[in-house]
């Protein structure tokens, strides 16, 4: 049991990372990632988010499959995520007014964000217990904070580079990320069920 | 207002092209094209969603209230997605397979919800339909553009028509999506900047 | 059943997301300090940038922090601003509040009561410069094709349509300083920008010359403003 836990965790961080693997998330990874401390922020924010919605979506779905309504899947996962996104904004704004204005647009975006959807289908689609979706959110989380934070510590320095001018900009993030997602899949077959 | 409706459906296509100049639905891009074919019926569902979204908000524009209005345009748009994925599911089968997870995230994927706040919820329904259309095209074109360039690269062929004997599979696998995206973005920067300096030289 | 079992529960979902909502924001709200909403709405609300802010909210935030002078608002210098600001920020801010909320969060009925307690003689609000419309300003653009010494004005312009003098937009403006119907110095924003200097030399170049810089720039705006740029 342990076992399998560890293996979920691990799976989402490193061997399957959300971002550089399972194409989760670019938007944000791309977007937030020019600076270190958004790209903090911003992970805090979407791993909260990335639980949250995990559980309560994993409630709702044992209730669409018991009164036989499996196709609302979709727009109910998406309600959940927008509203909890909108208590995240609600709540940031009292208690950390500076946090609030750093993320500044991209706070609502994260409902958007493919990541926290697609976590939350593939929990069903895979039909992890209650407790592999908590550990599959955190890891999942977890790996998105890793890949955006090393994104960016990577593209401050690249900031001081001299990128040839087609390059510049989204170009050169694209290729940079294509070498850490070649980085990563150097993790493949790190543990074995 | 001024612009012709012509003007409205190109939009999308070259001038304001939601991947290479808007950066937006980058998730699917790098995701579904693996090969032209997947390419294409992912831009192809995209755009079915994308333009019957546009026309329905289009049509409630003026009955939605103020606050609510982007929790009701994701619901219409959720609903549409379902639509195409239960479609998808019972006639082609196969690609609804290999796209698997990606087309419900067509819900989340930007380009739909940026349009219907931009242009759907300010305009009238036949120009939305086009703006729809339009955008859907020119995101379907970089799909097939990127499947493409992938498929030739790391399969030797293109729409499963073989071509050559190079294959560099790596370009299938994540890095080379990204990379592949990285260099078509690049030289697309290259073309801008070529076709604005004979007018910087005249001077 | 399946269709009601849909109908409910979409139902019964997007009520409670309603209702935990309306609740969070309730118990989370934040209040926004009274001074700048007091201060926007004594401003003109034409967002043209003359004070050196981006926008009126920027310059009332400004204000409130006492970063800006009180008379930064040059279109409001005229019209009794600087004393109301002066009057907002001497006021204890508990007794701003208390107004605020006594007259129900409205910013104009907290300003008349403040003015009635102070006592002072306060000028009575500057009449808001009409913003022209998307049309307007698209229509005389179109115009200024046929006006080369206009398009050039146009060019050195600050080309944000605010309507503070009293044209509808900045290229109508622009052609109607072209065809000496008026001053330039009545685009404030400009000032900063050495506009009516910059026109005072475009009024002097012959005809020929004008043309002469079209055909060089093209008659893109912003080579155009380069040329005026010492």
């Amino acid at each position: 049991m342990a076992t399998r836990l560890v293996f979920i965790f691990l799976s989402a961080i490193l061997i399957n990372n959300f971002v550089l693997s399972r194409f989760l998330g670019i938007c944000p990874f791309l977007g937030v990632s020019k600076k270190t401390d958004t790209a903090v922020g911003m992970s805090i924010a979407v791993t909260f988010v990335m639980i949250m919605a995990s559980i309560i979506t994993w409630l709702l779905n044992i209730a669409l499959d018991a009164l036989g309504i499996p196709f609302l899947r979709t727009i109910v996962f998406i309600l959940i995520i927008a509203t909890l996104v909108q208590f995240v904004e609600i709540f940031l704004k009292k208690a950390s007014p500076s946090l609030y204005d750093a993320l500044g647009i991209f706070l609502p975006l994260i409902t958007t964000n493919c990541a926290i959807l697609g976590l939350a289908l593939l929990n069903v689609q895979q039909n992890y217990t209650l407790l592999e979706t908590i550990v599959n959110a955190a890891g999942a989380g977890l790996g998105f904070a890793l890949a955006l934070i090393l994104f960016s510590t990577i593209r401050e320095r690249m900031e001081l580079s001299e990128v040839p001018e087609p390059f510049k900009g989204t170009a050169i993030a694209l290729i940079t990320a294509g070498l850490l997602s070649m980085a990563f899949m150097g993790f493949q077959g790190l543990v074995k069920l | 207002m001024a612009e012709s409706k012509f003007k409205v459906l190109t939009n999308g296509i070259f001038k304001q092209n939601p991947i290479f100049i808007q950066v937006l639905g980058m998730c699917p891009t790098l995701a579904t094209t693996t090969s032209a074919e997947n390419g294409l019926g992912m831009g192809l569902a995209t755009t079915a969603v994308l333009a019957m979204s546009n026309i329905t908000i289009s049509l409630v524009r003026n009955f939605i209230p103020d606050k609510i209005r982007i929790p009701s345009y994701i619901v219409i748009i959720a609903s549409f997605v379902t639509m195409i994925d239960m479609l998808m599911h019972g006639f082609i089968y196969d690609l609804w397979k290999t796209l698997g997870l990606f087309i419900p995230l067509i819900v989340v994927n930007c380009i739909i919800l940026g349009r219907a706040e931009a242009f759907a919820s300010k305009n009238g329904v036949f120009r939305s339909f086009l703006d729809g259309l339009g955008m859907g095209l020119g995101f379907t074109a970089s799909l097939v553009l990127l499947g493409s360039v992938r498929e030739f690269l790391g399969n030797g062929s293109i729409f499963n028509y073989h071509l050559s004997d190079v294959k560099m599979f790596a370009m299938i696998l994540p890095p080379g999506a990204f990379i592949a995206l990285g260099m078509l973005a690049a030289f697309f920067n290259y073309l801008g900047i070529r076709r604005s300096k004979p007018k910087k030289a005249a001077k | 059943m399946t269709v009601v079992y849909s109908v409910l529960f979409m139902a019964i979902l997007g009520i409670g997301a309603g209702v935990f909502l309306a609740f969070a924001s309730a118990k989370f709200a934040v209040k926004k300090d009274p001074r700048i909403t007091l201060i926007e709405a004594s401003l003109p609300g034409v967002n043209c940038g003359a004070c050196g802010f981006p926008g009126c909210s920027a310059f009332a935030k400004a204000i409130a922090e006492g970063k800006a002078p009180l008379d930064g608002c040059i279109p409001g210098k005229r019209s009794g601003v600087p004393e109301k600001l002066k009057l907002i920020m001497d006021t204890d801010v508990d007794k701003l509040t208390a107004l605020f909320e006594e007259a129900e969060e409205d910013a104009e009925k907290t300003l008349e009561k403040l003015i009635a307690v102070s006592g002072k003689e306060v000028k009575a609000a500057p009449p808001k410069p009409k913003r022209p419309t998307q049309e307007e300003i698209d229509s005389y653009k179109g115009k200024l094709k046929e006006n080369s010494r206009a398009a050039v004005v146009f060019a050195i312009l600050p080309n944000i349509n605010c309507g503070i003098c009293g044209s509808p937009g900045c290229a109508a403006f622009a052609i109607k300083v072209a065809n000496k119907e008026e001053n330039a110095d009545k685009c404030v924003p400009g000032k900063r920008q050495n506009v009516p200097e910059k026109v005072a030399k475009i009024m002097a170049l012959s005809q020929s010359e004008i043309q002469k810089i079209i055909e060089d720039t093209s008659g893109e705006p912003a080579e155009i403003k380069k040329k005026f740029e010492s």
